[in-house]
């Protein structure tokens, strides 16, 4: 399929450009242009969350800073930036810093095995692909108890435990839900998870509902984990003030802020790379219905569908429009309360992700969706 | 031996480990001894992943970092005892921090001199090297194979480690419930009983409810 190396981003780009530049030095500049990518995307996704929410609650949203206020964001992050940093009386300095860190750092660490297109355009190629991601998000839960901990405030406190409980509740149901098609599949490296579905078919659309079940279920515990309405029970307003975040101030509550939306992100990126063919831009299986009555059309297709810069814009466009509804979810949804919240996840999300586990696995064993549809 | 980008790395995160291991150890409360815990089980997490063994660092993260380490947490948080009290006696020498730190030195040159005779023996050189495919300067292959033969051909320092983490964790449980019994039974325990028992019963319709 693909003749590019893993480990060499842009290499479709940069060996024609540069031809006889080291390839260290390529490999090294191509790391730090995707990984500048995912993170300037960061300023523009509270921008769009922004807007969607005041056109619905008819308001303009930003509109003062910049063309369109699209220079809001980057003007908040400044002003936390330069403003003075404070710590509570009788905080854990240890905690207070390191928490913060280790929640952000985990954050960008998270966007190392998600490719960009099919050609080679990874930060950092890893077999293990999304157990490498989940494993990095589970170190998010102790982060946040230990944060709340050295804040030295119950509120904070009572968010850190919130927060933690809440994250491991949803951290099961979210595997569970994506372990069927990861056994359909037979690999955990993400790019071998999207060129499957290119040649088979999006899995959102696939085994008479149940991947469509199994993706709705991985998209709340996506908005669970990154804790937003309607599941922002840690940051309770009315009670908690902000939750585990009450305490921090200044760069602290800007890298908080970022890791809040490189959550949403990752979490999109993830949801599309499962469920809705990642970067392909087109619901057509290669070995469909299509394909092999049109093979003019299929060949123009494929071409189309195997471009470098098509399937890094179509993952850009479609994870906007993934930020685009979890906006919409923010303001149209109220809070749960935490006990409606966990028995919802625990009792709920946790035996139908399973149940469809065991679905995926019987139906791939014996074949029972094996039949071709029209568009299968 | 040649200069490998990789060491550069792996002494930051050893530094950390052991730097963290002694934090962990001699720190006064327990959510810090805990979180310096949580720290360097990420460290040895990313050792693995130096040693280009992904899925053990994704398991390491997952189930010690992540898992475990909000149990332990939550335990902290969930008892009144937060600070580590020493008394006079035996037990309490061996509970101070600098002892249990002389313990651990004690125990971690043992095994670092048993790993040591080992690579210089002639097993390992028949077993390990004569079979490798890889030269002597490739590290994280080296550390593959190392791995490969502690695990195959060196079960002792896994069984000597196993028995510490059993004793360590039999003493933890021994030691939670001889507290638990040492409170239930103090003056100042059943003097609370009773107040509370006093203060149940003399509020109007609690009588018989308290006597069941």
């Amino acid at each position: 399929m693909t003749n590019f190396d893993p480990n060499f981003p842009f290499e479709f780009l940069f060996t024609p450009l540069w031809p006889d530049a080291p390839k260290w030095l390529l490999v090294v500049i191509g790391t730090l242009l995707l990984a500048t990518y995912s993170l300037v995307n960061q300023l523009f996704a509270p921008y769009i969350e922004r807007k969607t929410m005041g056109r619905q609650q008819k308001r303009r949203g930003p509109s003062y800073v910049g063309p369109f206020g699209i220079l809001q964001i980057p003007a908040d992050t400044l002003k936390l930036l330069i403003k003075a940093d404070s710590r509570p009386a009788g905080a854990d300095r240890t905690g207070f810093f390191v928490s913060v860190f280790g929640v952000t750092a985990s954050a960008i660490m998270a966007f190392a095995p998600m490719p960009w297109g099919s050609n080679g355009l990874t930060p950092g190629h890893l077999s293990i692909g999304f157990l490498y991601v989940f494993a990095v998000f589970s170190i998010f839960p102790p982060m946040m108890l230990i944060g709340g901990w050295s804040s030295n405030s119950k509120y904070s406190l009572i968010g850190g435990f919130r927060s933690a409980g809440q994250l491991i509740a949803y951290e099961i149901p979210m595997l569970t839900s994506v372990l069927g098609v990861i056994a359909t599949v037979g690999s955990f490296d993400l790019n071998v998870i999207v060129i499957y579905q290119m040649e088979h078919g999006w899995f959102l659309f696939r085994y008479w509902g149940a991947g469509l079940l199994a993706g709705l279920i991985f998209f709340l515990s996506g908005i669970a984990e990154t804790e937003r309405v309607p599941f922002d029970i840690p940051e309770d307003e009315a009670t908690l003030v902000m939750g585990p975040r009450t305490e921090f101030a200044s760069w602290r509550m800007a890298a908080l802020m970022m890791v809040e939306y490189l959550h949403m992100w990752a979490n999109a990126l993830l949801f599309l790379y499962f469920f809705m063919g990642g970067y392909d831009f087109i619901f057509i299986p290669q070995d469909g219905y299509i394909y092999s009555t049109y093979p003019e059309l299929g060949t123009a297709l494929t071409a189309i569908r195997m471009n470098g810069w098509v399937q890094f814009l179509t993952l850009s466009i479609k994870a906007y429009m993934i930020v685009f509804i979890a906006a919409w979810m923010r303001s149209a949804l109220a809070r749960f309360r935490i006990d409606q919240f966990l028995v919802f996840g625990w009792k709920y999300l946790l035996p139908t992700s399973l149940g469809l586990l065991m679905i995926f696995l019987i139906g791939v064993d014996i074949n029972i969706f094996g039949i071709n549809w029209w568009w299968s | 031996m040649e200069f490998s980008l990789t060491l550069i790395p792996f002494t930051l995160l050893a530094v950390f480990i052991l730097a963290a291991i002694y934090k962990s150890l001699t720190a006064e409360k327990t959510m810090q001894s805990v979180y310096w815990l949580i720290f360097m089980l990420v460290a040895v997490g990313f050792i693995f992943l130096l040693a280009n063994s992904e899925i053990l660092f994704a398991y390491q993260l997952m189930v010690y970092s992540g898992g475990i380490a909000v149990l332990m947490l939550f335990a902290g948080l969930l008892t009144e005892q937060d600070e580590l009290f020493i008394d006079s006696s035996i037990v309490g020498f061996i509970k101070t921090s600098k002892t249990q730190v002389l313990i651990f030195i004690f125990f971690a040159i043992d095994v670092l001199a048993l790993l040591l005779s080992s690579i210089n023996g002639s097993a390992y050189e028949e077993t390990v090297l004569a079979n490798s495919e890889y030269t002597y300067t490739d590290s994280a292959h080296q550390i593959k194979l190392f791995a490969s033969y502690l695990w195959n051909g060196f079960a002792e320092v896994i069984i000597l480690l196993g028995f510490l983490l059993l004793t360590a964790i039999l003493g933890s449980v021994k030691l939670a419930i001889r507290e638990t019994d040492l409170e239930e039974l103090s003056d100042e325990y059943l003097a609370r009983i009773a107040t509370t028992s006093e203060d149940i019963s003399s509020l109007p319709g609690m009588e018989d409810e308290v006597e069941v």
